[in-house]
C-alpha cells in the first residue's frame, strides 16, 4: 500500500501525461493535415513532431512504474493507432474524392 | 468570392416548422445561460434566490434545457434537409407538426414544475407527474413517454418521406439506424429499479450511448448534408466518411461505456473493457478534424455561408478536444478511481457539449437563416457572428479552465491525499485552487451571456441587407425611387 503523498504524486502525474498523450494525436493529425492540404513541408514535419513526441510521453508514462504490463500493452497499442490515424486517414481522404471526380484536389 | 444574390425557392412545409425548431432551441440556449449563471452565482451566494429556486434546481434547469435544446436544434436539421435530400414534402407533416406544439407545452409545464413543485412524496406518483430524482433523468415519466412518441412521429416521418420518393441514400439509410436507437435506448432510462448497480448500469446508456453514441451519429449525418451544401463536397465522399465515423463511434463508443462502470458495482473485467475502448473514442474525433480539414481547407474557407463554415470546423476541433482529450485525461482507472465525480467531469461536459452539439446546432441555425430569408446573400458573412463565435468560446475556455482547475484540486487534494474524508473534504473545498475558480466560473458566464445577446442580434439581422438591396433596386428599377 502506498502513502497517500505518493498516490497524490502517482494521479498527478499520469493525469498530466494522459492529459498531454491525449492533445498530441490531435496537434499531429492537424498539422500533416494542414501540411498537406497547403503543401508546407515544414507543417508536416511538425506534425510528425508532435506524433513523436506522443511516443515520447508514452515512453515516459511506462517509465513511471505507475501502469501494470496490461496497462503497458494497452498504451502501446493505442499509441500505434494513434500515431498510424492521419496518413492513413489522409491517404483515405485522397482516394475517396478521387474516385469521386471531386474538382477538389488540394494535394 | 463576390456577393451575389438570389430570390430563394418556396419553403416546403418541413421546412417552416424547422424554423419554429431553431427560434425555440435559439430561446432555450438563451434559458439555459441564465439558469447556469444564476446556479454559478449561488456557488459564491448559496443564499440568493435559496426560497424559491436553489443551485439545486437551477443545475437541473441548466441541464436539462441544454438536452432540449440541443435535441431540438438536432431534429429541426433533420426536417430542415430531409426535403431537399428525397425532393418532396415530408410524409405526416401534420403529426409532426402537432407532437412539436404537444413538446413545447410539455417542455414549459415540466419547467413550471421544476421551478413551483420541485420534488413529491416518496411514491411511484412522484415518478410519474414531477420528478424522477434520477441525475440529469430528472424528468417524470409522462415526460419520457412524451419525448419516444415525439422520437417516434420523427422516425415514421423520415422512413415514409424516404419510401414515398423512392431515393433511399446512405444518409438516409444511416438516419433511421440512428433513430430507431436513440428512441430505444432512451427508453433504458425508463427501467427503475432499487437496486444502484442495476439502476446505474442501464442510466448510463441513456447518459453515455444515447448522447454520446446516436447524437454523434445524428450529427454524422447533419454534416455530412451541411458539407454538401456549404462546400460541395460529393455526396459519394460525405458517404463514405459518414460510415467510417459510423463504424468508429460505435466500434469505440459502445464498449467505451465501460469508462462508467468501473466503480458502480459492475464485474471487475469493465476495467479493462472500458479503459481500452475508452481510450480509442478519440479516434473517430480525429477522423472528423481531418475530414473537416481536408474539405474546408482545401476550399480556404470560402463558402456560401461564412458563419456556418466557422461552426463546422470549430465542431470537429471542439468534439476532439472537449470530448476526446478532456476525456481520455481522466479515463484510465488508475486516474479514474480519484477523478470521477469530480469538477473535471464538468470540465469535460460543458467543453464536449459546446463542441459537438452546440457548434452543430448553431452551424445548422446559420444554414437556415440564410436560406429563409426571401433572398439569399451569398456568401452570408457580418462582423457580429465573429464577436458571437468568439466571446463564447472565450467564455467557455474560461469555465472549462475554471472547473478543471478545481477538478483537480478535488482529485488531489480530497481523494488522492485526504482519502475522501470530511475534513479532506472541507480542505479541498476550502483551498484557493477551488475557492478562487467559482469567482471564475460567474465571470466566464457573463461573457457567454454577452456572446449569446450578440450571437441572437446576428440571426435576426444578418443577411438582411441583400434583403434591402434588391428591394431598393426593384423600386429603382420601376421607376419609383425617390430621385
Amino acid at each position: 500500500m502506498i502513502d497517500t503523498a505518493a498516490r497524490a504524486e502517482m494521479v498527478r502525474t499520469l493525469m498530466l501525461l494522459e492529459f498531454v498523450f491525449a492533445m498530441l494525436p490531435g496537434f499531429y493529425g492537424v498539422f500533416y493535415i494542414l501540411g498537406q492540404v497547403l503543401h508546407r513541408r515544414w507543417l508536416r514535419l511538425l506534425g510528425y513532431g508532435f506524433g513523436a513526441a506522443q511516443v515520447g510521453v508514452v515512453l515516459l508514462m511506462i517509465r513511471t512504474g505507475y501502469l501494470e504490463p496490461f496497462w503497458v500493452r494497452v498504451m502501446l497499442v493505442l499509441t500505434l493507432a494513434y500515431v498510424a490515424m492521419p496518413p492513413a486517414l489522409w491517404a483515405l481522404a485522397k482516394a475517396i474524392h478521387r474516385e469521386n471526380t471531386d474538382t477538389l484536389q488540394p494535394s | 468570392m463576390s456577393a451575389t444574390t438570389q430570390v430563394r425557392p418556396k419553403l416546403y412545409e418541413s421546412q417552416k416548422l424547422a424554423l419554429w425548431y431553431f427560434a425555440v432551441a435559439i430561446a432555450l440556449f438563451g434559458l439555459q445561460l441564465t439558469f447556469g449563471l444564476i446556479a454559478a452565482y449561488q456557488q459564491l451566494n448559496p443564499n440568493f434566490l435559496f426560497e424559491l429556486a436553489p443551485f439545486m434546481t437551477n443545475r437541473t434547469l441548466h441541464v436539462n434545457t441544454l438536452v432540449v435544446w440541443l435535441l431540438v436544434g438536432l431534429v429541426g436539421g433533420v426536417y430542415w434537409f430531409l426535403p431537399q435530400e428525397t425532393g418532396r414534402e415530408v410524409v405526416g407533416i401534420k403529426a409532426a407538426k402537432i407532437i412539436w406544439w404537444v413538446i413545447v407545452a410539455g417542455v414549459l409545464v415540466l419547467a413550471g414544475i421544476y421551478l413551483f413543485v420541485q420534488y413529491g412524496p416518496g411514491e411511484m406518483s412522484t415518478l410519474w407527474l414531477y420528478m424522477e430524482g434520477r441525475e440529469y433523468l430528472e424528468a417524470p415519466r409522462w415526460v419520457d413517454l412524451a419525448l419516444v412518441l415525439w422520437v417516434a412521429i420523427f422516425l415514421f416521418n423520415v422512413i415514409a418521406t424516404t419510401l414515398a420518393s423512392r431515393r433511399v441514400t446512405g444518409l438516409l439509410l444511416v438516419l433511421i439506424f440512428d433513430l430507431v436507437a436513440l428512441g430505444a435506448l432512451y427508453s433504458a432510462g425508463m427501467h427503475y429499479n432499487i437496486n444502484v448497480t442495476m439502476d446505474q448500469f442501464l442510466w448510463w446508456w441513456v447518459v453515455h450511448l444515447w448522447v454520446e453514441a446516436t447524437w454523434e451519429v445524428l450529427v454524422g449525418v447533419l454534416m455530412a448534408w451541411s458539407l454538401m451544401y456549404l462546400l460541395g463536397t460529393p455526396r459519394k465522399v460525405v458517404e463514405t466518411w459518414l460510415f467510417l465515423e459510423v463504424a468508429l463511434v460505435f466500434g469505440t463508443g459502445i464498449l467505451g461505456l465501460g469508462h462508467h462502470y468501473f466503480w458502480i458495482g459492475t464485474p471487475e473485467y469493465w476495467l479493462g473493457l472500458g479503459g481500452f475502448f475508452s481510450a480509442l473514442e478519440p479516434l473517430p474525433l480525429v477522423a472528423m478534424v481531418v475530414h473537416a480539414l481536408y474539405d474546408a481547407g482545401g476550399h480556404r474557407l470560402l463558402a456560401v455561408n461564412k458563419p456556418a463554415v466557422f461552426w463546422l470546423v470549430a465542431q470537429a476541433f471542439g468534439n476532439f478536444i472537449g470530448a476526446g482529450v478532456w476525456g481520455f485525461m481522466q479515463t484510465l482507472p488508475q486516474i479514474n478511481m480519484y477523478s470521477h465525480g469530480t469538477q473535471l467531469a464538468a470540465a469535460h461536459g460543458h467543453l464536449a457539449f459546446f463542441g459537438a452539439y452546440l457548434s452543430t446546432v448553431l452551424m445548422l441555425t446559420y444554414v437556415v437563416v440564410q436560406q429563409a430569408r426571401p433572398v439569399l446573400s451569398v456568401p452570408l458573412d457580418s462582423r457580429w457572428w465573429k464577436w458571437a463565435a468568439g466571446l463564447m468560446i472565450f467564455g467557455i475556455v474560461g469555465i472549462t479552465g475554471a472547473f478543471t482547475i478545481s477538478g483537480f484540486t478535488q482529485t488531489l487534494i480530497e481523494r488522492a491525499e485526504g482519502g475522501s474524508t470530511w475534513a479532506a473534504f472541507i480542505r479541498a473545498y476550502t483551498h484557493p485552487w477551488y475557492a478562487n475558480t467559482l469567482g471564475w466560473r460567474y465571470f466566464f458566464g457573463w461573457i457567454m451571456i454577452i456572446g449569446y445577446l450578440i450571437l441572437v442580434y446576428d440571426l435576426l439581422t444578418i443577411g438582411k441587407h441583400a434583403v434591402a438591396t434588391v428591394k431598393a433596386t426593384a423600386v429603382a428599377t420601376a421607376g419609383g425611387g425617390d430621385d
